[in-house]
């Protein structure tokens, strides 16, 4: 759960280089990037079959059982047996199992024995869910964070870049559900301008920001600070390059310099943080989700491991990891792509 | 229906009798009248005997605002999400049982006061302790557009007495009424032929056994909120699993004009605190269950107006019994006399409770009125414990582990004991686990088996309701393992007579026997809070978390 609830340490150590000659390499042509695409791919199949045995068997070894949660604390130890049976618990572990992963792939997810409805459209809603709230705190994270990180680089040690670091690092150090906490009872209770409980908006600009604007503020707290250093130790480190100076030098205005020639190279490990987070903004908003009683896929798997729904536990957890997997794989693509090192295969 | 009526029968017959003496007052016959289901005409005849006046029909309603009921406008409901898919056969949480409430319907419900109105049933009679039979009610349409009849009422108990389907009406049914049991006389007519004798057997025919939902003959378990098929105010609309239900009205409800609202919904959250801060931000209109601390924070905020309604339900602090260190009377005494219950009431209840008395006779129940005379009240008193506990050859006391589950007052009550019982030399080490892990499953059932622990008791409407299941020896939540041959057998006189005096002297003599060996320490009835909006209107009080929202109107 930890990795899940906060931001996950960056997943962009610098790719190694593709050995020469390496066999999904040499079948598939000889660029490096390409290479190094189905190289991921095959590390995120093998991940993915990991978590699927993994979830299955914490589902399993969880104290409590389906039938008890179905049928609550007055039922008889026969009639939750008896629902047990009915469910096929009692078959052997590896064969529920083979079932459950066959179905898995082929698309059937099955049905949720405890809220009688098929997974795979219920999770899926839920994901999408989730979507609406990361797509809106990505649209507020990357421009103020990425906009204030390079001013307080550009402003290295003088009092813009203090306050920035200041307000960020603390922003950062306020967990979600402290921030979601005073923020409800400022907004929802003490001025009543925004919903405590947030509804899964209409696609209209007003809805989304009426149910979501308050969810995603203690993303943005969250990821603020962490993106913004980023940008500032990115920028501050190339406006002190020998570059930047040559092009000062040069005769090229601080704007020029900044636009031209340090960007490009400073915001490549911030574009790859922020990639690498989108896992965390999709897939690990558990807090956030249940303080704002919004039905995302964190909300949901939340929900399924503590009534022992482990057709909706399962499906959620694969498809968090799935998007956990892509992000990452997507970062370090980005970085490939963006270190014309890397690109061109070179040192 | 009224003609053979001319003549009363036994009970109605020993009412009017009791009334008549003068030993039952005019309210009380006509609790009883109501609660024994008698028909209107026979309900008249009692009560003009009655000897002192009494408001009888209390309406139990809250203060909403005043004015006449205003029709339209839509209720916004909001609970702790249910733990599974809300079915009436097999839901056993606040979460499952409001929502099912809101659409469907019992053949009786209880009033805040504990008596029984008539529902889906008219009327209902006790021919002999182990036979009733119920009239129902002609025009009821469920919302498939079927018409109801006996043929659906047998077809329902069926369905809940089958153990196959682990309904937990069960819990409470078990040995009274069981499969097959049920029978159709005429269209209108139904017949119950218990296992044994049960004069209590209305109010586990109403929303104190909450499953008790009549539904279509063919009813498919799960289905309940997928197409409308109660015959309640409201008809399930639309459904969204661990979100929320909308209801609309039932244009063709059987008591015509109601209900006021247009339609409902009830919103899931994912905890009590949720559905507090959406009550505080003005996000709904009734929180039908408020825990106490909620309701402290509600009352301060104003947002919303707290309804309390005295319940039946309360915590058992039980012992066992049969083994160490509670197997002698004398400690499971020293502990009892520990516990200072007013003020176990300020503090962990915020007031909102009435003392115990180690016995299961509620001041709300029809039979305790001798129990609650003939059985002093156990006050806080160290000298008498510490007599006890030299008693029991352990003058400087003992230690003991108590087992308690996380749920609301629970933990604070606890610690309270723990404090309380400090002077006496009594040290209590608190164990505290999930309420999930605490019920357990199989054979691992900690509330059952732990030497100390407390467990939380819906409210019921019949102190037999609690004694069959957790107090007599075969009780299968006998939590204390507690057995006495004594006890056990006026328990089967008190559910076998219907004469009002015999029933009221063998629960005393129940009363001091449990009293006198304290195997439960029930310190405290608890008073249920509701929150409303303060434009909501016509919403009872109670009982306890049950909804009865035909009358709810908002201004």
């Amino acid at each position: 759960m930890a990795e899940l609830t906060s931001p996950a340490a960056p997943a962009a150590a610098p790719a190694p280089r593709p050995a020469p000659g390496a066999a999904a390499g040499a079948f598939l042509g000889r660029h490096p990037l390409l290479s190094l695409l189905v190289k991921r791919l095959w590390l995120a199949l093998v991940t993915l079959f990991l978590v699927s045995v993994l979830v299955f068997v914490i589902a399993r070894v969880m104290p409590g059982d389906v039938g008890r949660s179905i049928l609550g604390p007055y039922a008889s130890a026969a009639q939750v047996a008896a629902l047990d049976r009915k469910l096929g618990l009692d078959r052997p572990i590896l064969a529920q199992y083979g079932s459950y992963i066959w179905g898995f792939v082929r698309g059937d997810w099955g049905t949720s024995p405890v809220l009688s409805v098929p997974v795979r459209p219920y999770v899926m809603g839920h994901l999408v869910n989730s979507l609406y709230l990361a797509g809106l705190a990505l649209v507020e994270i990357i421009p103020l964070s990425i906009g204030l990180g390079i001013v307080a680089g550009w402003f290295r040690d003088r009092w813009p870049d203090r306050l920035i670091s200041v307000v960020g690092v603390s922003l950062l150090a306020l967990p979600e559900f402290v921030s979601g906490t005073i923020l409800i009872v400022v907004f929802s209770i003490e001025l009543r301008a925004l919903p405590s409980s947030a509804a899964v908006p209409d696609l209209s600009i007003v809805d989304i920001l009426h149910n979501l604007l308050l969810p995603s503020l203690p993303l943005l707290f969250v990821l603020f600070g962490y993106i913004a250093r980023m940008t500032r130790a990115g920028t501050a480190d190339a406006l002190s390059s020998n570059y930047a100076r040559t092009a000062y030098l040069k005769g090229l205005s601080g704007t020029a310099v900044l636009w031209k020639h340090v960007l490009r190279n400073s915001l490549t490990p911030t574009i790859t943080v922020i990639a690498v987070q989108l896992g965390y903004l999709i897939g690990g908003l558990v807090v956030t989700e249940r303080l704002f009683n919004y039905p995302g896929i964190g909300n949901l798997i939340y929900t399924a491991a503590t009534d022992h729904d482990q057709a909706m536990l399962q499906a959620g957890v694969l498809l968090i990891a799935g998007v956990y997997t892509v992000a990452n794989t997507l970062a370090d693509l980005l970085y490939a792509v963006l270190n014309p090192r890397l690109r061109l295969g070179g040192s | 229906m009224s003609e053979d009526r001319v003549r009363l029968n036994e009970y109605e017959y020993h009412l009017y009798e009791e009334a008549r003496s003068g030993r039952m007052s005019r309210r009380d016959v006509l609790r009883r009248a109501a609660a024994m289901g008698l028909a209107a005409p026979v309900i008249g005849v009692l009560a003009a005997c009655g000897t002192t006046p009494g408001n009888g029909a209390s309406s139990g309603s809250s203060s909403g605002p005043s004015g006449r009921p205003k029709k339209g406008g839509h209720a916004r409901f909001g609970v702790q999400v249910a733990t599974a898919s809300p079915d009436p056969v097999t839901m056993f949480d606040e979460g499952s049982i409001q929502a099912v409430q809101i659409a469907g319907e019992y053949l009786c419900w209880p009033n805040p006061d504990n008596s029984l109105s008539p529902r889906l049933a008219t009327s209902w009679k006790a021919d002999t302790p182990s036979e009733w039979t119920f009239k129902l009610r002609q025009g009821v349409k469920f919302h498939n557009g079927k018409t109801m009849t006996a043929d659906d009422v047998v077809a329902t108990v069926d369905l809940l007495t089958n153990t196959q389907n682990g309904s937990s009406f069960l819990s409470q049914a078990k040995g009274i009424l069981d499969s097959g049991q049920t029978e159709k006389i005429d269209d209108y007519t139904v017949k119950f032929h218990l296992s044994q004798p049960f004069v209590d057997f209305p109010y586990l025919m109403s929303a104190y056994n909450y499953n008790a939902v009549i539904l279509p003959k063919g009813y498919e378990i799960g289905s309940f909120l997928k197409k409308p098929q109660g015959t309640g105010p409201f008809m399930v609309s639309k459904y969204v699993p661990n979100q929320s239900i909308t209801y609309t009205r039932n244009p063709h409800y059987w008591l015509p004009g109601l209900p006021y609202l247009d339609g409902a919904t009830l919103t899931y959250y994912q905890s009590d605190q949720g559905v507090l801060t959406a009550a505080q931000s003005g996000e709904l209109d009734i929180m039908a269950y408020a825990p106490y601390g909620a309701a402290q924070t509600l009352g301060k905020s104003g947002s919303m107006r707290l309804v309390p309604a005295k319940s039946t339900a309360f915590d058992t602090l039980q012992m066992r019994t049969d083994m160490k260190p509670f197997d002698d009377v004398n400690k499971r005494l020293a502990v009892a006399c520990c516990l200072d219950r007013p003020g176990l009431i300020k503090t962990v209840l915020d007031g909102y409770g009435t003392v115990g008395n180690d016995h299961p006779f509620s001041p709300m129940f029809k039979e305790s009125p001798l129990a609650d005379q003939q059985v002093p009240q156990r006050k806080q008193d160290y000298k008498l414990a510490k007599e006890y506990l030299a008693k029991a050859g352990t003058p400087r006391g003992f230690s003991v582990t108590l087992t308690t589950q996380n749920y609301e007052d629970i933990p604070s009550y606890a610690t309270a004991v723990k404090q309380q019982c400090a002077p006496a030399g009594i040290d209590v080490n608190i164990q505290q686990v999930t309420q999930t892990a605490f019920y357990g499953s199989g054979n691992n059932q900690p509330w059952l088996s732990v030497p100390f622990g407390i467990t939380n008791w819906a409210p019921r409407g019949a102190s037999a309701q609690f004694i069959l299941t957790a107090f007599q020896s075969a009780g299968i939540w006998n939590s204390a393992h507690w057995k006495n041959a004594q006890y056990t057998s006026l328990f089967k006189d008190l559910s076998a007579t219907l004469d009002e005096q015999k029933r009221a002297q063998a629960a005393a003599q129940m009363a001091k026997i449990q009293n006198a060996e304290c195997p439960d320490i029930i310190a405290y009835w608890l008073t249920q809070l509701r929150a409303e909006a303060p434009t909501v209107g016509g919403f009872p009080a109670g009982p306890a978390e049950y909804l009865d929202v035909r009358q709810t109107w908002l201004s």
